[in-house]
Formats: C-alpha cells, structure tokens, sequence
C-alpha cells in the first residue's frame, strides 16, 4: 500500500548539479565563529606586561599569542600558562609582508605552524573604517617553494579583534591535505592569494591581494607517541552492527594527532567522535577539524588538530570521547 | 568540525533525504536545491559532535526543516516567483503526477510528517523531536494527511 509512495520520492533524487555543489564545499572557507574585540583583560595584561618591560606596547599589542591566550580561555575557561605562551612564540615566526588594492592593505603579521597546519594573524588597514563585525576573503589560495604535495585545503577565519588605531586583526586557519613527504614546518618561500573582502556574509570590497613572504624552519620537539594501541566506536556504513576502529603508530605534536588503522575508514566505517588533550591541570583541548588518507604503505592516516597549539610536557592524556590513554 | 571525508560520506548518504525533506516543506525544486545547500554548509561549518550516523540525520532534518522555514518566511521569497521555482517535478507516470499534485495539495506541514514515516520510517515520536511537536500532534497530522489522499497508507504503528 504504501509503495505508490516510496516510488514517488525514489524517482526524485537529488540532481548531480546539487551533489557536487555540496562536494565543492569542502574547498570553502568555514564561517568564522567568532568575531569581538579583544577582551578589555587581555589589553590590560599587554598593556601590564609591556610596560613592566619597559617596551613600547602598541607596535607588540595584539599579536598572534594573545588571540591563541583569548581562545585558550575560551576552550579551558582558564588562563594560559607561561609554559603555552612561550611553546606559541617557538612555533611563530613575524612577517610583516604585505599588499594593498582598493585602498585596502593587508598585512600577513605572524605565522604559527604546525606539521600540517598554518595560522596567519592578518591586519586589515582600510582608508574606510571596516565594521566591527566577521571579516574573511574569497578564493584563497597558497602557493609554496619548494612545491608542496596537497590535496584539497580547508580554511576558516576564526578570533579576531580590532586594534586601536582601526585596523582589523583576524586569525586564518589553513590546513591542507598533505600528500607528500614534507611538513608545514620546513623552509618555503610562500604566496598568498585573496579575493574579495567580505564582511558578515557581504561583499565589502572587491580586491585581490597577493602577499609574498619566507619561512624559515621551525625546531620542533619531539612528538609524544603513547604505546600500544587505541580501540574506539565507529559505526559500519554497510550494516547496523556496531564496530571498532584499531589506531596504533599514534603521535601527538603540539598542533595535532596522526593515528594509523588498517580499518576501510571512509567506504565502510566512520569514527565519529572527538579527540582531545587532557591537561595535567585538568583543562581539555578538544580537536577541530581533521582528514583521513590512504597511507602510501597501506591502512589509513588520520590526524586531527588542536585547536590551539599544546605544550606536550603539560598533556596528561589523549581523549576519544569519554576514553583517556594515558601519556606515559 | 566534520573532516574532509566524513563530510563528502554524510552527503553522499543524506543528500536524497535531506532534498526531499526540502521539496515536501517548499515543493520547488530550485528551492528546495537552495535549501539543501544551506543545510549542507551549515554541516560543513558546525562545531557539532555527532554522537552516532543517527545524530547526525536527526541533525540535518532538524536544520534542513529550519532553514525552509526561513525561506518563506522571507519577504522577498513571500512577494516573489522566480520563473525558474515555478517548474515542478516531472514524473515518468501520470499516476505518479496525480500523487504528486495530490501530496502538494495538502498543507506543508502534514506533507512532511507523512514522508518522515512513510519513506524515512521514523517513528511518530521521533518525528514529533524533530519537528519540535508530540507525538500525537504528528499522529493527528499523518492522520489527516491520510484522510485526504486518495492513495491508502499504512496506519502508523510504534
């Protein structure tokens, strides 16, 4: 009786115009979540902190640290350590490069790097003040030399804060899927290509910018990699019965966690499921984002990333959910 | 946020779903194609932890049925018809056009109840956590929604 109905909708499947719009997606930034002006606490700790040094504070105010110190609040509701700050400032390098068109000038501040992540604290210098409201670019692309294998990229504008002198600061998070051997982390001479300012979802300015500038190998500690291996819930894409995921060869590095399996993750299993870094202190750092690749040896990669660098000494445990392994 | 991959997995797996939950809510094709996209890239933006596949459609439908409901309620879409949302599905059967007009001729919010069920089998009661309703408002609705098409469907069982 009731198939008249079903073979209604069957008939009436998505078009293959719509399916890979949405498969376009994965190449689009993701919205920024966030967006206020730097927490009057922050300002007054630069503030605080640089006149202790007997420094000027504006021309250091608002580096790419304090935006990484406003989300470590944000993510552990409590204070940054010293120990963080200081593993943050190992892994940035300053730019200061910079290009402008349509009256507007974008600077490319700082640089914090990971194995397979980048975040870039840009400045956004308009002859109009911008609104204090999201700000991100269309069509970005990165270009590296030497050449860097990747696959498709992920981008997101996320925390931003508004200096005192107007200019917009904005944190860019980009996180390609690495196919080669190289890491985020050696010495490249790097492009940077944006299109189109755009603010709360509008059309700002049109413009393109291009922004050169040289990285320079960052020294990196050595990962932590817990023994044995790690068995979580996944669910079978083919049937109803629950199953496990085995990941083993597991390395944590200050921005993310690369686990092997020999699980067919993708065409038949998911994992869904948050990793995380249980803190000695007792705060956690949950993951943001990750990818799953075939490994050139056979089984699966997968590496997930912090959503503010870590410094491993203070990580007590990896998490999966409810799960801890323990950090010998 | 969704890697990569468990991405391109739920669409592959949720896109017919999430379409027709979108053309029972705004019977256009080109709208409902909008609808679907909007709900698509809120996935592929949200900060969600799905729990299970499970979570993950009740997820879709809920934001799916949300953002059709921002769709008329929006002024523009209120006071203006594309030529291009005017075309309606083309079906190989003319009982199956007849059904077609049959289903689109009831309200838009008994249309989706009854396909939640009838093709997606959710429960009434899971249906009613979706749509924000209990379940004997979705049984109230499925019923008559029933009373009115010629087609018979199956009761409704728990």
């Amino acid at each position: 009786m009731n198939r008249p109905y079903r073979e209604l909708f069957e008939t009436l499947p998505a078009s293959d115009a719509l399916r890979q719009e949405v498969r376009n997606m994965v190449t689009q930034d993701r919205a920024p979540r966030k967006f206020s002006r730097l927490p009057k606490g922050i300002a007054i700790a630069a503030l605080t902190a640089a006149l202790l040094a007997g420094t000027a504070f504006a021309a250091n105010m608002f580096r790419i640290r304090d935006l990484f110190a406003q989300k470590w609040r944000a993510e552990t509701g409590q204070e940054i350590s010293v120990d963080q700050l200081g593993l943050i400032d190992q892994l940035t390098q300053e730019v200061g490069a910079s290009d402008t068109d349509n009256g507007i000038t974008v600077t490319v501040d700082s640089v914090t790097r990971g194995e397979g992540i980048l975040w870039l604290l840009l400045e956004i210098d308009s002859e109009t003040p911008l609104e204090d409201s999201a700000v991100f670019f269309r069509n970005i692309e990165f270009s590296f030399s030497p050449e860097i294998e990747t696959g498709t990229a992920a981008f997101s504008f996320e925390d931003s804060a508004v200096r005192e002198n107007g200019s917009l600061m904005t944190l860019l998070r980009y996180v390609p899927t690495l196919t080669g051997e190289n890491t985020l982390q050696d010495s490249y001479d790097v492009s940077l290509r944006m299109k189109n300012l755009y603010q709360s979802g509008e059309l700002a300015a049109e413009g393109n910018w291009e922004i050169g500038f040289s990285l320079a190998k960052t020294e990196v500690s050595a990962p932590l990699t817990p023994e044995g291996s790690v068995v979580v819930r996944g669910i079978s894409l083919t049937n109803p019965a629950p199953v496990t995921v085995e990941y083993s060869d597991i390395r944590i590095t200050p921005t993310e966690v690369w686990l092997h399996t020999d699980a067919p993750l993708g065409d038949e299993v998911m994992v869904l499921g948050e990793w995380g870094l249980q803190m000695k202190d007792g705060s956690q750092i949950i993951h943001s984002g990750g990818a799953t690749y075939d490994h050139p040896n056979g089984g699966m990669e997968s590496v997930y990333y912090w959503r503010i660098p870590v410094n491993l000494s203070d990580v007590a445990a990896l998490t999966f959910g409810d799960q801890a392994i323990p950090i010998a | 946020m969704l890697t990569e991959q468990e991405f391109t997995t739920a669409a592959d797996r949720h896109l017919d779903m999430l379409y027709h939950v979108a053309l029972n809510c705004l019977r256009f094709p080109a709208d409902a194609e909008d609808a679907v996209q909007e709900t698509m890239l809120r996935l592929w933006r949200t900060e969600t932890p799905f729990e299970n596949d499970a979570h993950l459609r009740n997820w879709l439908v809920r934001v799916c049925v949300n953002v059709c409901r921002d769709m008329t309620r929006s002024p523009w879409k209120r006071r203006v018809v594309s030529l291009e949302a005017c075309g309606e599905p083309v079906f190989p059967e003319p009982a199956q056009q007849t059904l077609w007009s049959e289903l689109m001729a009831l309200p838009a919010r008994d249309r989706l109840p009854l396909y939640l069920h009838y093709y997606e089998g959710y429960s009434t009661s899971e249906i009613g956590t979706m749509l924000g309703l209990t379940a004997t408002a979705i049984r109230s609705r499925l019923m008559r929604a029933r009373s009115k098409l010629k087609l018979q469907l199956e009761e409704e069982s728990e």
